[in-house]
Parts: structure tokens; sequence; C-alpha cells
């Protein structure tokens, strides 16, 4: 009975759902909203309070998204991805200039960021390419092209915002897909071997600011008070928090503003100043949870659509955290990468909860073989 | 199927390789997290520290000086003064650029602020001290173009009678670049000034007091957001001086006709300085609020030298005073009695050489006392000849001559006895009986200052106990705390006829200080006329009869004269020193006789 989906009404739907990843969830919202707090000097506004309205609505969606058919996805997969695209062409065209990068349309009730979308959009088409190949197809060099080419097309797109973190990051989320689907090893080598040749090529793209943070990161102290600034006072708040931090609110970085974007971006500094490093490990703790579900709903899924699905968004995840992280105690250059789930915004907040959506959907559907795949 | 299975598989094992990778990864992060929390956290508390607290001074009240009767002689009078905060300019220049638009800057103000800024404590600077009104509103009114220039209260070193206790005070100026080596790290402060002579320059740690500061926290501009700690600032320790104002006062006004002179009133028993004036004077005050190169270029050239306190640095050939030395290191020798003559026929022949006696007639005979009150040459020289300059020189020694009195002030000299030794040292010759001669009267090589020539009177007319001159009593107003322990250096008997022969000196019509005698009775006083000579008498001089007053100035003698009163229970001793006054029975004389009646007025209370 569980193999027709149809079969089941609403309520029924719900308890499929996994309880504990809703836990989990709800603990990384409220962890966000008292980070935002903290932020705030003590206050739920301006970004504890709209950061939970948008966390409630955010998980609203993903309940709604957990609730669809998986195969409502595949079959919509390649539409979304066109839509997404285009909206990027949009941004192009008529979007708002914020932050000095044409990232958002205005839609007067919240900005749609057409580059969040796209991440969702490129796992969902890659995740269809590949639910139809055979092993063989997959062993074949040529047969990983396209999935490089829908890549390429918004990863270009994002890079004219210019996005070059969101960029890098649909690249990564495409290559680790192609590693996943079978491609040889040796060829693996080939594509980082090149890439790394081309890196110089890149440079020459890259915006001036962007070379700077380049050589910043390599050289902190080249200019302390210019690019460098920022992470320097990201490890200075790192450091004095010590293992067992100042205690919420007590972060002088943090508090008195030496920490920039410590509401976004570098949001995980100041819980790692006022929570110390007991509370950093706490909260990656927390997310290797998600990360493990999101694996384990991957290695348990019988079909390859939701296999793929699964390993994507989940790796999405993984990306989000590891280059925010990486990025805020030095380890990577600063990329404009928010710390997922935790950092003030909506539309990466949204995104991901709609990946979890996803998620829990494959975890509904991971006995599913061939019912996905007939129309 | 099987295919498909076989993907499936090929997708399994892949994406636990890609766990594993991503277990790698999160174990870098936490690596890395250890690295900055655990192993570095020293380091970067240190630097949260730097970047959240700033600490901006509280600088001290200066110590208080007053005098004896508690008049106050030093004083910080507060005003408004511009300062520059280093850490809130974004645009030093442009700010300055305004700033001179609306208030006058000192001269050479842009190089001033150069080389502060290069200094190790460059939060503040001080822009310009004791604002007007006027600039006060000014700087207000425009404080949104002026980032970073504050008007704060300040504090102004004051000296209500400044012209005549310059030399005993001192003054106050902000330390220079040797200063700012020094250990002293409290004056490296914005703000502080240091003292740079007399009693501000010795007392300096007692009078500078203690700096607060204040802990702010400030932001990532470093704009303040608000006091963490407030640390008070300690104010310097007052000084009571033994000084009385008002006699310093008088003696100011007493000198004001003389070109160059200075005087020393102390008490003869407790070794209290009474009155310590240095003549011509300055005005301390201009160097509180930064002397102009005009003020100062004319100070430091002017022919009287007023900046150098000539009471305690200058070193005079005592003349005549020192015959008292002689007469005290023959009878503790036991060489002569006290009636022990000699005759005097003006002149004495030493080895083909003629000694001259002040009176060319001679003075016939002599006996000790009269000796000393007709100030007699010839009966010292002979008295030096039987003694020898090295019994001569003990003797001057033991009363205090030759070295340091140790007054609190810098800048004193040691005046110089001379030693055959010495002079073997000093010019690689043999000394010469001759030398002993001249010496016998004060001149040659002898040299004292006016305060040692006072502590010597004042030891022999106070019975022979050592004293210390003193110009602190304490904190507050009140005596002096004495000589710490007072010691008889020779027997009180030896100075009966010395001091018969200074009484005589001044109160009979054979001495030399006749015409300066005191009148009232109670009051008389007595002491020693001196005339010390500058210039080598040739024989041309003393055959043309002018020898004495009608050259230049710088060639005149020396008009010195020391006196105690009253004379039968001795209590003040005066030294007075008029450079190339003449004379010491014509110039010092009568301003010793004024001044010592003057004292006796103002401090006898009891």
């Amino acid at each position: 009975m569980a193999l027709n989906p149809n079969n089941f009404d609403w309520l029924q739907k719900l308890r499929q759902i996994n309880v504990f990843v809703l836990i989990l969830i709800g603990i990384m919202g409220a962890i966000s909203a008292i980070m935002l707090y903290s932020a705030a000097g003590g206050d739920v506004s301006p970004w504890a309070q709209k950061q939970l309205l948008r966390f409630a609505m955010g998980v609203t969606i993903m309940l709604l998204v957990a609730l669809t058919p998986l195969h409502f996805w595949l079959r919509q997969a390649y539409v979304l991805y066109g839509v997404s695209v285009v909206l990027l062409v949009i941004v192009e065209i008529a979007g708002t200039i914020g932050m000095g990068a044409q990232r958002w349309i205005d839609l007067y009730v919240f900005r749609l960021q057409p580059s969040e979308l796209v991440k969702l959009t490129l796992v969902l088409s890659l995740a269809r390419y590949y639910h139809y190949a055979s092993l063989e197809s997959a062993r074949k060099f040529i047969f990983h092209l396209p999935p490089l080419l829908i890549t390429i097309i918004p990863a270009v797109l994002v890079l004219k915002q210019p996005d070059l973190g969101t960029a890098l990051l649909l690249f990564m989320i495409t290559g680790v897909m192609i590693f996943v689907s079978g491609i040889r090893l040796w060829k693996v080598g080939l594509i980082l071997t090149s890439a790394i040749a081309c890196m110089p090529l890149a440079w020459m793209f890259l915006r001036d600011y962007q070379k700077n943070r380049v050589l910043t990161f390599l050289n902190p102290e080249r200019d302390p008070l210019g690019s460098g600034y920022h992470i320097l006072q990201s490890k200075i708040a790192f450091g004095s928090g010590g293992v067992w931090g100042k205690g919420l609110l007590q972060g002088s970085q943090s508090q008195l503003k030496f920490l920039p974007e410590k509401h976004t971006d570098f949001i995980f500094a100041m819980l790692s100043e006022e929570l110390g490093m007991v509370g950093g490990i706490i909260l990656i703790g927390f997310y290797s949870l998600l990360i493990f579900y999101g694996y384990m709903v991957s290695l348990h899924c019988r079909n390859i659509f939701g296999k793929l699905l699964a390993f994507g968004l989940t790796t999405i995840l993984f990306l989000y955290m590891f280059i925010n992280m990486a990025m805020v105690m030095g380890l990577l250059p600063i990329v404009g990468m928010p710390l997922p789930l935790i950092s003030y915004g909506g539309t990466s907040m949204l995104t991901l909860l709609t990946g979890f959506g996803l998620i829990l959907c494959v975890d509904r559907h991971r006995h599913l073989r061939r019912g996905l795949s007939a129309p | 199927m099987s295919k498909k299975i076989s993907l499936q598989q090929t997708i399994t094992r892949r994406t636990l390789m890609v766990g594993a990778g991503q277990i790698l990864l999160g174990s870098a992060l936490i690596g890395r997290m250890a690295y900055l929390q655990i192993w570095q956290s020293e380091h970067y508390k240190n630097l949260a520290q730097g970047n959240s607290i700033k600490v901006t001074p509280i600088l001290p009240d200066r110590g208080i000086i007053t005098d004896c009767n508690g008049v106050i002689l030093a004083q910080n009078t507060k005003h408004f003064r511009a300062i520059l905060d280093l850490d809130s300019t974004s645009d030093l220049e442009a700010t300055l650029d305004t700033l001179s638009h609306l208030i006058e800057l000192p001269e050479n103000f842009l190089l001033d602020i150069q080389n502060q800024t290069q200094n190790s404590h460059p939060h503040f600077i001080i822009i310009k001290e004791k604002l007007s009104w006027k600039e006060v509103a000014r700087l207000e009114a425009h404080a949104i173009d002026l980032p970073g220039i504050q008007v704060t209260e300040g504090s102004v070193r004051f000296y209500p009678h400044a012209l005549y206790i310059a030399h005993v005070i001192g003054y106050v100026q902000s330390p220079s670049a040797k200063d700012l080596q020094s250990s002293n790290k409290i004056i490296k402060i914005a703000g502080m000034t240091i003292g740079k002579s007399g009693l501000e320059k010795t007392q300096n740690p007692i009078l500078q007091g203690v700096p607060g500061y204040h802990e702010h926290e400030v932001n990532a501009r470093r704009q303040i957001l608000r006091t963490l700690q407030t640390t008070p600032s300690k104010a310097g320790g007052n000084l009571g001086l033994t000084l009385n104002s008002k006699l310093q006062g008088f003696v100011h006004e007493r000198l004001g006709k003389e070109l160059s002179a200075s005087v020393v009133v102390m008490d003869i028993h407790q070794g209290d300085i009474l009155a310590l004036n240095s003549h011509p004077s300055f005005d301390p005050n201009l160097f509180s609020q930064g002397i102009s190169q005009q003020d100062w270029q004319s100070l430091l050239h002017n022919p009287y030298k007023p900046l150098i306190n000539k009471a305690i640095s200058g070193e005079y050939p005592p003349g005549s005073l020192f015959k008292l030395v002689v007469a005290i290191a023959a009878l503790d020798r036991g060489l002569i009695s006290p009636e022990h003559t000699h005759h005097c026929p003006g002149f004495l022949e030493v080895s083909n050489h003629r000694f001259h006696c002040v009176r060319s007639s001679g003075h016939g005979r002599l006996n000790l006392t009269t000796a000393i009150a007709q100030s007699c040459d010839v009966y010292f020289y002979k008295l030096a000849l039987q003694l020898g300059i090295e019994r001569i020189a003990h003797t001057a020694r033991l009363l205090g001559l030759g070295t340091q009195t140790g007054i609190e002030l810098s800048d004193e000299r040691a005046g110089l006895i001379p030693t055959k030794s010495w002079k073997r040292k000093r010019f690689g010759k043999p000394w010469f009986v001759g030398e002993t001669i001249i010496a016998s009267i004060g001149q040659g090589y002898v040299l004292a200052t006016p305060l040692q020539m006072a502590v010597m009177m004042a030891q022999i007319s106070n019975g022979g106990h050592t004293i210390t001159p003193s110009l602190i009593a304490g904190p507050g107003p009140g005596p002096g705390p004495g000589p710490a322990s007072p010691q008889k250096i020779f027997s009180p008997k030896i100075f009966a006829p010395i001091l018969e022969g200074t009484h005589m000196a001044i109160n009979s019509k054979i001495g030399t200080g006749y015409r300066s005698r005191i009148l009232q009775p109670d009051m008389r006083m007595g002491g020693k006329t001196s005339t010390s000579q500058v210039r080598r008498i040739s024989i041309a001089d003393r055959k043309s009869g002018q020898y004495r007053n009608e050259k230049s100035w710088k060639q005149r003698d020396h008009s010195i004269f020391v006196g105690y009163a009253p004379v039968h229970k001795p209590k003040y001793v005066a030294a007075v020193v008029v450079e190339h006054g003449g004379w010491g029975s014509k110039t010092a004389a009568p301003i010793a006789r004024d001044i010592l009646l003057t004292t006796q007025q103002f401090c006898n209370k009891d």
C-alpha cells in the first residue's frame, strides 16, 4: 500500500515526515533567532523577529513541498530550470542594484533572488538527467557534457551580477554530482588538473575587488584596515572567544561593531566569540546530523532521481556550511556565502528549506523504483 | 535493470566517498577552530582588548606651594584648552586648516604637531591653552567641521607673587624631547608639565601627582560608546615653605635699584630659609603657558643673568668675610689667644713681595677683635702665615664652605676652598706662600656662594652648631623640621671674641659698618663687611688712587655683607652680595641692615 502515493491522505502523508529532522530544523531556527537577537545588541528587531517570521514561512513551504508527489518534480525539472534561467536574465536586465551587485528582483512583497533558485533547479535537472542514464552511458565522457552546459549558462549569468560565490557553488555541485554519477576517476583527475591550469586565465576575468579578496586571503596583514580588516576582525572574534566564549551579548568584537556583517555572512564568527569553540562545535554537530540524514535518505532511496536529488541538495547544505565557516576562519577567501539556516536573509533560507522539503519528499518516496519514471 | 542497479551501486559507493571527504573537510574546520580558539586564543584576546578599550588620561592637579604663613606662592588656574584627539580625526590637515581660520595658532604649530604625533602616546595633543571665551564659542559653533577637536578644562600653573619668588619656586614647562626620554613616564601624557627649575624641578615627584584615566569602550571607528571605569587622578602633594613671602617681597623691593644682587636670610638655629632672592628676576608665569621666542631670547641674553639664581649659583671671592675663618682656625688650634696682638704698618713684606692692607697707613697694634672690627688685612696675613693653607681649608670646610649646602634646589654650586693638592691637580703647580696670604682675606682661588656665606655666619652666631639650610617646612605652613642631628663643630668659647669683633664692626665707631648699624637697641645687628676684588689691583692703579670704584661695572668689586641680629641673642642671619657693587660697607651693608631690621619686625611674633 505504501507504493501508491495517491492512496494517502494529507494526514497520513504528514506522519511519514521524519520528526527528528523537523526538530533539528526547529533548533536551527531557534539558534538563528538567538544569534540575531544578540547581534542587535539584545533586541528582536531589526532581525530576529523578521527572521522567525520568514523561518515559519520557510518551514511551511518545506512541509508543503515534502507532501508533494516526487514525480511532479521529475517531470517539471527542466521547466523549472528554464524559468530560473529566465529570471536570472531578467535580473541582469531589470534587477535592482543592491550592495553593488544585481542579485534580486523586487517583487514588492519580497525580493526574489534567482541565483538561489537556480541552485535547486540545477540539482533537479541534473538528477533528472542522470535518472535516465545507464552505467555504460555514465562511463562515457561525452555523456557528462550536457550537465556541464546547463551549469555554465546560469553560472555565467550569476558571475555577471557579480556573485563569484554562487557561480563557484554551482560548478561544485555539478562537479560532485557528475562524480557521484559514475564518471571514471581518472577523468575526474583530468578535469581537476585542467581546471587548475585554467586558474590564471580565470584570474584575468576577476574584478579588482575579487582579486583583492584573494590576495588578502593569502596575506590578511597586507591591508589590515582595508580588505584584510574583515578577516582579521573575524579571527580576533574567534580567538578571543576561546573555548567557552564570552557569553551571549558579551562579545566585544560583535557588540562593538568591529565584526563586519555580523548578522549575515560573519554570524558564525559572532557565535564562536560569544559561545566559544563549544558553541561552534555543537552547531557543526547539528549540521552533521542534518547532512547525515540527507545522505541516509540518498543511500536508502531506490530511485536514481531521488538518490541524486537528496544527494545534491545535501551537498549544497554542506558546501554552504563549509565555505562559510572556512571563510570566516580565514581558510578560504571571502566570497559572500551565508551560514545556512542561521544567517539573516530570506532567500537562501527559503532555498535551503525548500531543498529540505524535497529531501523529505524523497524520503517519503524512497521505496519507489519505477513508479516515478512512468509518464 | 541490472545496469540500473549497478549505477545505483556506483552512486552509493561514490556518495560514501563524498561523505568521507566531507568528514575530512569538517575535521579541518574543527582543527582550525581549535587553532584559533585554543592555541592562538591569548594573542587574539589581547588584540580584542586593544580593539575595544580606549584610555584617556585625567591630569592631576599639581601640588600647591605656600609660604610659612600659608600665603599661596604657586597654584593652578583653570582654563579652557583645545585638544586634538588623533583617533577621531580622519583628515588631520583639513581639520587643522579649518582650525587656523577660527583661532590664532602658535607659531611653528604644524611642526609641533608632527613632532607630537611621532610621540609614543599620540592620542591627544594640546592645540592651544587658555582659550578666550570668544575662541571657545567659535570652536563650539564649528564643532561639526572640526572632528577630533575638543574643548576641555585644563589647568595652568600660576604664581601670584611671580617676580620675587621666581628663583626659589622655579617654573614648569611642557617636557622637552630630552625629558621624555627620562624614566618619568607620567610626563609622556599630553598636557603634563614638568618643573624645570627651582623647587618645581627638585620637588617635581611630589608636586606632579598621579594621573587618573577613563577607560572607554569604543566601536570600530574608535568613537566612545560608554565609560567603563574611571580611576581618578591623585593631586600632587602640597609644599609649605619656610620662606616668608612678605620678607621676600621686601627684599625684592629693597634690591630694586641694584643691577645684579642676591640675598639669603635664614634662621640660624633651624636653618630655615626666610628669604632667598636673586636680582634681577623674571616672571615664571611666562613659562607655564609656553614662553615666546622673543621673551626667551631677551631673558637669555640679559647681561645681568635673570635666569640664574645667584644666591646658590653665584660664586664669589668672599673677601674679608673669610678672615673669620682664619680667626676661628687660629683660635681652634690654640695658635693665639683673643688678646694676641699684631702690628699693622699698612703692608706685609713676604719674600720680596709687598702685601697691602686695606688701610695703607696701617692700623697700628691690633688684637683679634679690633682686627675683625676694622678688617685689618695684615693681622690675618700674619695668622695665615702661621697656619698654612691646609689648616685654613680644614676649618673652612668645617664651616660649610667648599661643598654644597644641600638646600632643596638644583644648580647649587660648591664654591672653592683651595688646598695644595687641589692646585697641583688643577694647575700642576706647587702652592706659593703668597697664595696663602691672599686666601686669608678671601681672595685668589677662594670662592663661596651667598648661601654658603649665610650658613657659615649662622654656624658662627649660633654657637657652632651645624645646620642645613632648608626651604621646605613640610606639606603645609609651619617651621621647618630643623637640623636632623645638630653637631657642635667648635667650642662656643671660640666664637665669643669673633662675635665681639663682628659686633664692633657694626656698632663701634672704629668698625667698618658703623654707618649701617641698626639704631633700635633690641634689634641691633653684628656682621662683617667684605669687598671682593674682581680684578687684581695693579701698582699703577694703586698709585693713581682710583682703583676702587671708577671702573666699568664689570670690573668693580663685589660688595658683600653678612650679618646677624639681634646682636646679643642672634636669631637671624642675612647675606647680601651686590655684584660689582663696590665697597661692602657702602652698598651691601645698608641693604643688609634694612633686611635684618625688617626680618625681626616680620618674624618676631613671640
